[in-house]
C-alpha cells in the first residue's frame, strides 16, 4: 500500500474510523515485522515485542500525527526511536541498526523472514553443524529427536549446535557472511 | 497478547483524544510567563526608574521575545516524530551570533576604562543565576508537556523547552534587571537562556523516554 492510501486511513482513522484503523495497523505491523526482522535476524520472538511496542505508541501517540506531514515519515521515526531504544536496553552487540529513511521500511524487497540470511550464515558452517542447528533451532526438534533423524548421537547433535551457534556468533560480530 | 489481538484492542477507540497538542502548548506558553512575570514583581519588584527605563526593559524583554519566538514553534516541531527543525536551529543560531556581534561593536566603541562595567554591569551578573532558577517551574511545565507528545529526540527537545524557559523568565527578569549596557544584555541574556537549555538538554536524555 502506498503513503497516500495509508495516510488516507490515518486520516479516516482519528476521525473515528475504527473499520479504516484496523487494516491501516495490520498493514502497518505487516510491515514493521519486516522490517524488525530484518534487523533483529536472530530474535524474531524480540521483533515480534517490539511490532506491538510500535503499534501501542503510535495509538497512544496517535494525536502527535500532523495531517500535513507523511505517513510513512512519522510512522518511520517512532519505529526507529524504538528500535534504537530497544538496541540500547539490550545492549546488544552485533545487530546494528543503520541509517536509513523511511523507504526501507515500506519496501517489499525479500520476504523479510530472515531465513534468507540464516541459509547465508549457515552456508560458513561445516554440513554436520549446519544441519543440526537446522534442525534443532529452526525446525525446533527435540535433541533426540534431531540425533535420530540425522543419524548420529544426542551428545554429538549438542555439541554440534554448540560449536556451530559459537562459530555463527563469530561470523556476526566479524561482520563477514 | 497477540499481535492480532492487540490490533483489535486498539482498534476500538481510533479517535485521536483531546485539543491538540498546539493548544496545550500555547496554554503552557502563557501560564508560564504569567507565573514569571508575577514571581519576579513578587521577590524583586520592578525596578525604581520603571518609566524612565521603559525602552531598555523593552529592549531587554525583546531580546529575550526573540529567543521565545525562535524556540517555540522548533518545540512544537521536536515533539512530533518524523518532523524537521524546519530552519529554526539555524534561526537560533543567527541569533546568537547577532549577540556576540552586538558586545564586539559595543565594546570597541567604548574607552579603555568603560568596557569592565559595561560587561559586567558593576558586579557579578547575577541575571545568569536568577533567570534559571525562576525558569525552572515552567521548564517543568513544559516537559510535562512534552511527555504527552513523541519527542524521538529527547536530548534536543529538552534543550529546546529549557532555552524557552529561560526566554520567558528572561522576558520578565528585564521588568526588574537595573543594568542597561547592551554588552551587558547581549552577554548574560543569552548565558542564561543558554544555561537553561543545558540544563534542559541534560534533563531530556533521563526525563523524556517514553
Amino acid at each position: 500500500m502506498e503513503e497516500t492510501a495509508l495516510h488516507a486511513l490515518m486520516v479516516r482513522s482519528l476521525a473515528g474510523d475504527s473499520g479504516a484503523y484496523t487494516t491501516l495497523l495490520k498493514h502497518l505491523a505487516e510491515a514493521l515485522r519486516r522490517y524488525f526482522r530484518r534487523k533483529l535476524f536472530q530474535q524474531p520472538h524480540e521483533a515480534e515485542d517490539l511490532v506491538q511496542d510500535v503499534l501501542l505508541a503510535l495509538h497512544t501517540k496517535r494525536a502527535t500525527f500532523d495531517a500535513s506531514q507523511r505517513l510513512t515519515a512519522w510512522v518511520y521515526a517512532i519505529a526507529q526511536y524504538k528500535l534504537i531504544d530497544h538496541l540500547r536496553r539490550s545492549k546488544r552487540r552485533g545487530v546494528m541498526a543503520s541509517i536509513e529513511d523511511e523507504t526501507s521500511l515500506f519496501t517489499d524487497e525479500g520476504d523479510g523472514t530472515a531465513s534468507g540470511d540464516i541459509d547465508t550464515l549457515l552456508n560458513h558452517l561445516p554440513e554436520k553443524q549446519r544441519e543440526t542447528i537446522r534442525l534443532v533451532k529452526l525446525e525446533e526438534l527435540s535433541v533426540r529427536e534431531a540425533a535420530s533423524k540425522a543419524g548420529i548421537s544426542e551428545a554429538d547433535v549438542k555439541v554440534s549446535v554448540h560449536r556451530g551457534l559459537k562459530k555463527l556468533s563469530r561470523i556476526v560480530k566479524d561482520g563477514e557472511g | 497478547m497477540e499481535t492480532d489481538a492487540l490490533i483489535q484492542t486498539l482498534a476500538r477507540n481510533p479517535k485521536a483524544p483531546g485539543p491538540p497538542a498546539a493548544a496545550w502548548l500555547a496554554i503552557s506558553l502563557v501560564a508560564a510567563l504569567a507565573y514569571s512575570v508575577l514571581a519576579i514583581l513578587i521577590i524583586a519588584g520592578a525596578r525604581p526608574d520603571f518609566v524612565a527605563g521603559a525602552p531598555w526593559v523593552a529592549a531587554k524583554a525583546g531580546l529575550s521575545l526573540l529567543f521565545a519566538l525562535a524556540t517555540a514553534p522548533l518545540l512544537l516541531r521536536l515533539s512530533k516524530p518524523g518532523q524537521t527543525t524546519g530552519g529554526w536551529l539555524p534561526l537560533l543560531g543567527v541569533l546568537l551570533v547577532g549577540c556576540a556581534m552586538t558586545v564586539g561593536g559595543s565594546l570597541a566603541s567604548m574607552a579603555d576604562g568603560e568596557r569592565v562595567r559595561a560587561f559586567t554591569g558593576g558586579g557579578f551578573p547575577i541575571c545568569a543565576i536568577v533567570i534559571p532558577t525562576l525558569a525552572a517551574p515552567s521548564a517543568a511545565a513544559l516537559f510535562f508537556w512534552l511527555r504527552k507528545q513523541a519527542p524521538t529526540q529527547p536530548v534536543l527537545a529538552g534543550m529546546t523547552a529549557g532555552a524557552l524557559s529561560g526566554a520567558l523568565a528572561a522576558m520578565a527578569y528585564a521588568l526588574t534587571c537595573p543594568v542597561d549596557s547592551a554588552a551587558f544584555v547581549a552577554t548574560w541574556y543569552p548565558v542564561a537562556i543558554l544555561a537553561c537549555a543545558a540544563l534542559g538538554a541534560l534533563a531530556g536524555k533521563f526525563a523524556l523516554r517514553w
